[in-house]
């Protein structure tokens, strides 16, 4: 008996292990593709975000570039404008504006240079646009438009990992994992060349609208 | 002698171009004729290039069935490339190029901005809002060769704010797509090898390329398909012309020659008559190769239908051999006939030599291969027919006794009184009035070629849904070398930018944007180099990197690059197109306008832009074949004058009035007829009563020099009316427009001199 009693609990042991591993990593997020189904479980993932039309918060962006052994880490504010778009505020180390709506992308930094890129004149951007701006949408559809989806639920806290469905945009974006619980708490993204582009978000708080300065950002 | 001669004279004039470029049809003072050949060539990238988008409500069903499309028609020997799906690697190797080659891709806005003393902190913003900034993906992996971006900078320019990309396609699973009205559509193009006819024959990839567009509609039910495209165009005309002017010709002709072998019941006198035009289109052909080099395709038409009138003196000539009572024998007829012949001959050589005068060297050329066609006819009427023996069955007939009843049809009309007899022709004059002040003369391309329902159709379905933006006007820029023509295109650029501001268009394409010039490559690395090699140092110690070595050894690799590059594949086509390189010694570019809002200031923007053309290529050859329809006009009025001048001492006033007034009143008839109904009087039909000048005279003056022999005279000018009414007058039936016009106008002339000439016999 003593044997096999020393193997269950090895085994369990080791299943327990995995589990924990599993979990803390966000699991192997792409061994669970969303079936037909899962896409109610998707949407009510998302409905507690998406419950207020502008919600405020902070993030930490962490860039690792694996061939310089280097993370560059940049802190800022962003506002999510569940029907005009995103906006992300980075303060520090050195300051700049993005705003992503449906129909343009728009960069301000500090030394006042602007640029925008309307969707109608670029086919890559709105490719790499709509994709981004789908995420935060909420929107089942829109995500499974533009991606293939893989969604994981373990009680409270979830996973949703993301590949582009389309090559050009593919190139840009290699996929995509959001993890989160009661909200959206990170997003991983690797990009072209394969490396980690890492969000950490919060104190999300629901915000009373958008001040004009955004408004002109999103709402062109 | 002279024929041998001028045969061996076309064997020596090879190779025996023939000219069929518009541009040709340019007076001599044209500017664009300075950019022809360089015009040519832009034509041939564009002209091969077609587009069939392949649409459906469901995207899937519209993927499966361009598929399909697709791999029908992918390894066609006949399609010289086909574009269907995306590349994976299309963008890597843009992004691979653009780091590459990073110093001469920023393009000026960024260069310009990195002048000043705050140029190297602009350069620093510009790196770390890329390096700090949300959802930059710009690559990092290279920071420390390039630790301003300018690798990332440069890919942009080419990626996002490509103006290649500013159409209303996207991508969809590797393919290029565009909705419009609830349907995707999948955008499938190609295109036609070179040495693929430009019309259509048997075999053509065309019909394959139709067949396979009319197999979607059935294998995939509801399928939507637009096509576009040159060679669509070209294919669809030329196969129905072809179609209908081989059905035209082969009716006509066989008509003609029944009724010739009906009259003459022998066929040598067809077959000596047709000599005799053979013998006149190759002395023609040799002259014109031997003084010009090349005959143009408006010469060969307009000259051998010319030829054509040359028939009358054989068919004059035999009919007098085979049906005069006085059986004489070629030398007899020759002396019966030649004062006829001879007035008729010189007069229409006199009405070519004007056409000579005109600024326009197609004018002369076309005077010259007529006139020599016209001399060829003569000598061989007069000098080799008349060693015919006298005709072994000399044949009254009853063909004779009925075309001689044409001269008896207005002896009703000299019975008549003096003041009926003045107010006849006036009212007749009158009622021509009417048609010739709404009298349109103008040459219009557009009017010329009428697109098919289904082709316009398709053609504004595709235009709408892919919206390229390219229209059919664009600038060619010239210079002595490859570097000359890119530093003019960047002084134009300037007038072009201006244009984007002023909303004269949205957005143009330039080799430049592709390939600045050396000197501006050069430039540009200079000022980076100044701004950025001190700076390099301190910024990446701020960004914790130990020194700057790589970066100051990547500014050794700088390399300008040329237009003879190998370039990524996403922009070969648009170089093809955009990069004319070398022709005859000079080099040319096309800079091409997008969207164009305002085509009235386009012309405006090449001026004082040494070595730029402005190109518009349908309205400059529609202004000068207009003009070119006014001057001959003019010179018709010249002519007809000069002949009454010479008529005037060989006959008298009178005389030479009556048979001045044939050929006018033919003239007046066409152009009224013309107003009349609407068609613009433009250079076909202008040719066309050119060609009757020459007929109208040869049948007044063989009708007044006839004399005794008038049956056999009627029967001469009866065969030659039928004969060219039947041969030229049938095109009318034509539903190509300048094949039409030409026809028509040569009917109604020829029917209007043949009906009048009876007018100008003796009268006893």
């Amino acid at each position: 008996m003593a044997v096999p009693m020393k193997l269950a609990a090895i085994l369990l042991c080791a299943f327990t292990l995995f589990a924990a591993n599993s979990f803390a990593a966000g699991g192997d997020i792409w061994k669970h593709p969303l079936k037909d189904s899962g896409s109610t479980a998707i949407d009510s993932t998302f409905s507690p975000m998406t419950a207020h039309a502008v919600v405020r918060g902070d993030f930490k962006q962490t860039k690792t570039i694996a061939q310089l052994n280097r993370e560059f880490v940049s802190v800022g504010k962003f506002v999510i404008a569940n029907d005009k778009g995103v906006l992300w505020d980075t303060e520090k180390p050195f300051a700049s504006r993005l705003a992503i709506s449906e129909t343009r992308m728009v960069q301000q930094n500090a030394n006042g240079s602007h640029s925008e890129i309307s969707a109608k004149d670029n086919v890559v951007f709105a490719q790499i646009a709509k994709a981004i701006q789908s995420i935060f949408s909420g929107s089942t559809s829109k995500l499974q438009a533009g991606f293939h989806i893989f969604f994981d639920r373990r009680g409270s806290n979830w996973t949703i990992g993301l590949i582009p469905r389309e090559a050009s945009v593919k190139k840009a974006i290699q996929s995509i994992e959001l993890t989160g619980g009661t909200w959206l708490e990170r997003i991983k993204l690797i990009d072209g060349s394969g490396s980690p582009l890492l969000y950490e978000l919060s104190n999300p708080k629901p915000g009373s609208g958008l001040t004009a300065e955004e408004k002109a950002l999103l709402e062109k | 002698m002279v024929h041998i001669a001028m045969l061996a004279l076309a064997l020596c004039a090879r190779p025996w171009n023939i000219d069929t470029s518009l541009y040709s049809i340019l007076p001599t003072a044209s500017s664009l004729k300075d950019v022809s050949e360089a015009e040519k060539r832009m034509s041939e990238q564009t002209m091969n290039q077609l587009n069939i988008l392949v649409g459906h409500e469901d995207f899937q069903t519209a993927r499966k069935a361009a598929d399909w499309f697709d791999s029908t028609l992918k390894d066609d020997s006949r399609l010289e490339s086909v574009r269907y799906t995306i590349s994976d690697g299309a963008l890597e190797e843009t992004a691979n190029y653009t780091y590459r080659h990073r110093f001469s891709l920023l393009g000026d806005d960024y260069v310009q901005a990195l002048t000043g003393t705050a140029g190297a902190q602009f350069a620093r913003d510009e790196a770390l809002q890329r390096i700090y900034g949300a959802f930059s993906l710009s690559d990092l992996s290279h920071l420390e060769e390039d630790p301003y971006l300018l690798g990332a900078r440069a890919f942009d320019r080419f990626t996002v704010y490509s103006p290649l990309l500013s159409n209303k396609l996207s991508i969809k699973d590797s393919r290029l797509v565009a909705n419009d009205s609830a349907k995707t559509y999948i955008l499938w193009s190609a295109r036609v090898h070179p040495d693929e006819k430009g019309i259509a024959s048997e075999g053509h990839v065309l019909e394959r390329v139709n067949a396979a567009i009319d197999s979607i509609n059935m294998r995939y039910p509801g399928i939507s398909v637009a096509k576009s495209g040159v060679p669509f165009h070209s294919f669809e005309s030329s196969k129905n012309a072809q179609t209908e002017i081989t059905w035209i010709s082969a009716i006509s002709i066989t008509l003609a020659l029944v009724l010739l072998i009906a009259v003459f019941r022998t066929p040598i006198p067809i077959a000596s008559t047709l000599s005799s035009v053979f013998m006149a289109i190759v002395s023609a052909l040799a002259l014109t190769w031997s003084l010009f080099g090349e005959i143009h395709m408006f010469t060969l038409v307009f000259g051998t239908s010319i030829i054509g009138i040359s028939i009358d003196y054989a068919i004059h000539f035999f009919t007098d051999w085979k049906f005069s009572s006085e059986n004489p024998d070629g030398n007899g007829v020759r002396k019966r006939i030649l004062k006829g012949i001879l007035l008729g001959f010189m007069t229409t050589e006199l009405g070519y030599i004007a056409l000579s005068v005109a600024p326009f060297p197609l004018l002369r050329q076309m005077a010259l291969f007529s006139a020599t066609g016209l001399a060829s006819a003569l000598c061989t009427t007069l000098f080799l027919f008349q060693a015919f023996p006298k005709a072994t069955h000399v044949r009254a007939g009853r063909a004779p006794h009925l075309a001689a009843s044409l001269s008896h049809m207005y002896d009703w009309y000299y019975r008549l009184r003096r003041p009926l007899k003045i107010a006849l022709p006036v009212m007749l004059c009158a009622l021509a009035v009417p048609g010739l002040i709404r009298l349109n003369v103008q040459t219009d391309l557009h009017n010329l070629y009428t697109v098919s329902d289904s082709l316009k159709k398709s053609e504004t379905l595709a235009n709408k849904v892919i919206d390229f933006g390219t229209s059919g006007s664009y600038y060619i820029v010239k210079g002595a070398s490859a570097e000359d023509v890119l530093q003019k295109e960047e002084s134009f650029i300037h007038k072009m930018e201006q244009g984007k501001k002023d909303s004269v268009f949205r957005n143009y394409l330039a080799v430049s944007y592709f390939v600045p010039s050396k000197k501006r490559q050069e430039e540009s690395f200079a000022i980076i180099k100044q701004t950025l090699q001190g700076d390099a140092a301190t910024f990446l110690k701020s960004q914790k990197f130990d020194n700057d070595s790589l970066f100051q050894k990547s500014l050794e690799s700088f390399r300008p690059i040329t237009p003879e590059d190998t370039f990524p594949s996403d922009w070969q086509t648009a170089l093809q197109t955009l990069w004319l390189g070398e022709i005859d010694g000079a080099y040319y570019s096309t800079v091409l306008p997008l969207h164009v809002n305002d085509a009235s200031a386009l012309p405006g923007l090449a001026n004082g832009c040494e070595g730029v053309y402005f190109v518009n290529k349908v309205p400059e050859i529609s202004r000068s074949l207009t003009e070119i329809s006014r001057i001959l006009i003019v010179l018709v009025a010249i002519t007809n004058l000069l002949m009454f001048a010479i008529f005037i001492p060989v006959y008298d006033l009178k005389t030479a009035f009556r048979i001045i007034r044939i050929p006018v009143c033919a003239g007046i008839a066409v152009a009224s007829v013309f107003g009349l109904a609407g068609i613009d009087f433009n250079f076909f039909a202008i040719a066309g009563v050119i060609l009757t000048l020459g007929i109208g005279i040869d049948y007044s003056l063989f009708f007044r020099e006839g004399g005794g022999h008038v049956s056999t005279t009627a029967l001469a000018i009866a065969l030659s009316a039928a004969t060219t009414i039947l041969s030229f007058g049938s095109l009318s039936f034509s539903q190509f427009q300048p094949v039409y016009v030409f026809g028509l106008s040569i009917f109604i002339g020829t029917l209007t001199s043949f009906l009048l000439s009876p007018l100008t016999q003796k009268r006893k």
